[in-house]
């Protein structure tokens, strides 16, 4: 979803300042719109929202999980008004107002646009590689969310306000709403079944990712259901491992359009098992554009041989230096959190 | 614009290349542009990156722009200024505004291509630390000299403002320069000098003939009021084959001399430019309406596939492309006399020992993907997400096994 296609279903609204589409619990931002003239980061306003999101998730579960619905929470202050509306998983959508915005007034616009910028997220979801089709590894299915056990309730929930230190303190209202299932879209290509061939684990399994910024939730989260332990990645465009067929065909791509959000339970303690090269490197497949090809792109910036970065655990401290700058260098931020 | 460019032009049709002024032509993607610029700057660190860049830039535009000067009746550097920033925007570039004077000055960039083109593409995933536009640097230095009647390496340009890393738009700086260069490229006279005997594929009537018809009306398309072009769903530019082949080949030759391990990586990622090409460029002109009407509404057919991307090939100015073999789902072979990239290495390099085609390559495998992959009948989206899923686990592989860099009669593709 390009600044321009927010653009243009936004930028009529002009009391708007900015749109900003984070994922969560990642708490990075996918996608962003901006009015010029705003002196503020996005990105790092981006993963407050992203946490705030996320927090508030924690802490209705924590309140004996009275509601499983998406997060709407609004945050009014001298300086504007904020808007943020989770929708599929993962995302979250957040609206920037201008002061003095009535906040009747923002909602009927959040309103009128949400399906469209939702719309625009499906459309463009984000390079795949939080989950991976079930009919390509049956036998390391992608974890279900955890089910609705309980309907959901409007109610306004009081947490803290933005965890931004020099944010004007703001009321924080939760209006829950019915849960929206991630479903799988089916691609447009079609699969035949002669194209199974390719090796089930030849990607890594999905890996838990922290939620970006400090601090963790105080609450403790669900246990993990099974975990599956990342394999090693094949070079891109490499043969595949299993023999040949005699008539390739196209392999299935029913991946869903939208990556489903990790499950709750793939965080915490276990993400902190994961050795940091395995964490480093999923990181990278996770957000690097074309991310077919971002172990490559490692390779030439830093010198260092796939076979080596393909075993990121074992990486000296030089090396492992080396990868990280070049992660940062391809994703254009001067700090990870991964 | 156009018009002054097509009076310029020459093909060398039995070869299917082309020429404005004497320099050789291509067409390419954004999606192309921005994966070969991001393989230099990979390669060679992107502050080097950009200095390959920019100077490939220039000697292409230098090359260029005093022969198309040359061409027309006397002119006044004013007018040779309106000149250069007129044909910058037809070849869907963008739009220039040049202020500058022998000693130096600045320049004003909006809509660049690749500036454009990146933030249009990644701008709301990820950011960018270093400025995107070195070929409109070069350019401005190239149509600096030219204008003036300066000797090269008179003056120099850089960009200090792009529109990629956050700003409204693009500048640069024109400085005086002490440096010594040249307008250094390969000329259609070179080209001609190292071409071997052209032949024949399948279904060599309908190529030609579909080629013609493409090449006609790309003739015809030239870059809107913001200087770019909008056409099969990609940004289209007009490009100048000398500034890929300097700087695929001058980044080579770094990564040969400094860290010559990840040479194979660099050109994987080259053969990825070109895969990227065929996908978007090849797809987004097979789907397009332009195609239906000059060739018919695709069936679906592979080789309808496969005979239709040869054709487009020919067109944008990459080559003789020729169909030597297909068997469904198992192999593709495509040979030509020779491509852009390899009568460039041909006529700069001593005979190499591996082939040099990576576009050729990377788009070979490309077409095999279309061919196969894609269901035509369900008009799908050419997307970017369709295409990380058509790159994840492809069935097969791409070698170059003749070059004429190498010594060959021919460069021959086998997918397989």
């Amino acid at each position: 979803m390009s600044q321009n296609e927010i653009e243009s279903i936004v930028s009529g609204i002009k009391q708007l300042n900015a749109l900003l589409v984070m994922t969560v619990p990642d708490c990075l931002l996918y996608s962003a719109w901006q009015r010029d003239g705003q002196g503020w980061d996005p990105e790092a306003a981006g993963a407050y929202l992203g946490q705030l999101v996320h927090s508030t998730e924690q802490g209705v579960q924590a309140v004996n999980g009275w509601t499983n619905g998406l997060a709407a929470i609004t945050l009014e202050g001298e300086h504007g008004l904020i808007i943020v509306r989770q929708v599929k998983a993962p995302f979250a959508v957040g609206y920037v107002f201008d002061s003095g915005t009535a906040i009747g007034w923002a909602r009927l616009q959040v309103q009128r646009t949400l399906a469209g910028v939702e719309g625009q997220i499906e459309a463009d979801a984000p390079p795949p590689a939080i989950t991976k089709p079930a009919v390509l590894a049956p036998a390391t299915p992608t974890p279900e969310p955890s089910p609705v056990t309980k309907p959901a309730t409007p109610a306004a929930v009081s947490v803290p306000a933005t965890p931004r230190p020099s944010a004007t303190p703001a009321a924080v209202r939760t209006a829950p709403t019915a849960p929206k299932p991630a479903a799988p879209k089916p691609m447009t290509p079609t699969a035949t079944p002669a194209a199974t061939a390719r090796p089930a684990a030849s990607r890594p399994a999905p890996a838990p990712r922290a939620p970006a910024p400090a601090p963790k939730p105080a609450a403790p989260r669900p246990a993990a259901p099974a975990t599956t332990a990342p394999a090693p990645k094949p070079a891109v465009a490499a043969k595949p491992a299993a023999p040949k067929p005699a008539a390739p065909a196209p392999r299935p791509t029913t991946r869903p359009a939208v990556p489903t959000a990790p499950s709750p339970a793939a965080s915490g303690s276990d993400q902190d098992a994961t050795p940091k090269g395995t964490r480093l490197l999923k990181y990278l497949d996770t957000h690097a554009p074309d991310t077919h090809a971002a172990l490559l792109r490692v390779s030439l910036q830093t010198g260092l041989p796939l076979t080596l970065l393909r075993m990121p655990d074992s990486l000296s401290d030089d090396e492992f230096a080396q990868v990280e700058e070049s992660v940062r260098r391809i994703l254009g931020v001067d700090q990870l959190n991964f | 614009m156009q018009e002054l460019m097509n009076e310029n032009l020459s093909l060398l049709e039995e070869h299917d290349f082309s020429f404005v002024a004497g320099s050789p032509m291509v067409h390419h993607c954004h999606h192309y542009n921005l994966f070969f610029d991001q393989t230099v700057d990979d390669a060679v660190g992107p502050d080097r990156g950009i200095e390959v860049r920019t100077q490939a830039a220039y000697e292409a535009s230098s090359q260029f722009l005093n022969s198309l000067i040359s061409a027309i009746p006397p002119t006044s550097p004013e007018e040779r200024l309106d000149l250069a920033t007129s044909v910058f925007s037809a070849m869907g570039q963008g739009n220039l505004e040049l202020d500058v004077t022998p000693d130096g000055g600045k320049a004003i960039g909006r809509n660049l291509h690749y500036a454009f083109a990146w933030r249009e593409k990644y701008g709301s995933h990820i950011r960018r630390q270093h400025p995107a536009d070195a070929f409109a640097a070069g350019f401005v230095a190239a149509a600096t000299e030219a204008a003036f009647g300066l000797p090269f390496g008179s003056v120099e340009c850089s960009e200090v403002s792009c529109m990629a890393t956050g700003n409204e738009h693009c500048e640069f700086e024109v400085k005086p320069s002490g440096q010594t260069q040249t307008a250094f490229g390969v000329t259609k006279e070179d080209i001609i000098g190292t071409l071997p005997k052209t032949f024949k594929g399948l279904h060599e009537d309908h190529i030609n003939q579909v080629a013609k018809g493409l090449r006609e009306f790309l003739s015809s398309v030239r870059g809107d009021n913001r200087g770019l072009i909008e056409a099969f769903g990609v940004l289209v530019t007009q490009h100048f084959a000398n500034y890929y082949n300097h700087c695929a080949n001058r980044s080579l030759d770094i990564i040969h001399n400094e860290k010559p391990e990840a040479i194979e990586v660099a050109r994987e990622l080259f053969r990825e430019s070109g895969h990227q090409c065929g996908f978007h460029t090849f797809g987004g002109i097979l789907s397009s309406p332009e195609w239906e009407a000059l060739v018919g509404p695709l069936t679906g057919d592979p080789a309808e596939i496969i005979t239709g991307s040869l054709a487009i090939s020919r067109a944008l100015g990459f080559g003789h492309w020729s169909l030597e073999s297909y068997e469904p789902n198992k192999s593709l072979i495509f040979r030509s006399p020779a491509t852009y990239e390899s009568v460039y290495r041909k006529a700069s390099y001593p005979v190499g020992d591996s082939g040099c085609c990576y576009l050729y390559q990377g788009a070979g495998l490309a077409v095999m993907q279309l061919a196969h992959r894609l269901d035509w009948n369900s008009k799908p989206q050419l997307s970017n997400n369709l295409y990380l899923e058509l790159r994840q686990g492809v069935p097969w592989t791409v070698n170059e096994s003749h070059c004429v860099s190498k010594g060959n009669a021919m460069c021959r593709v086998v997918v397989q």
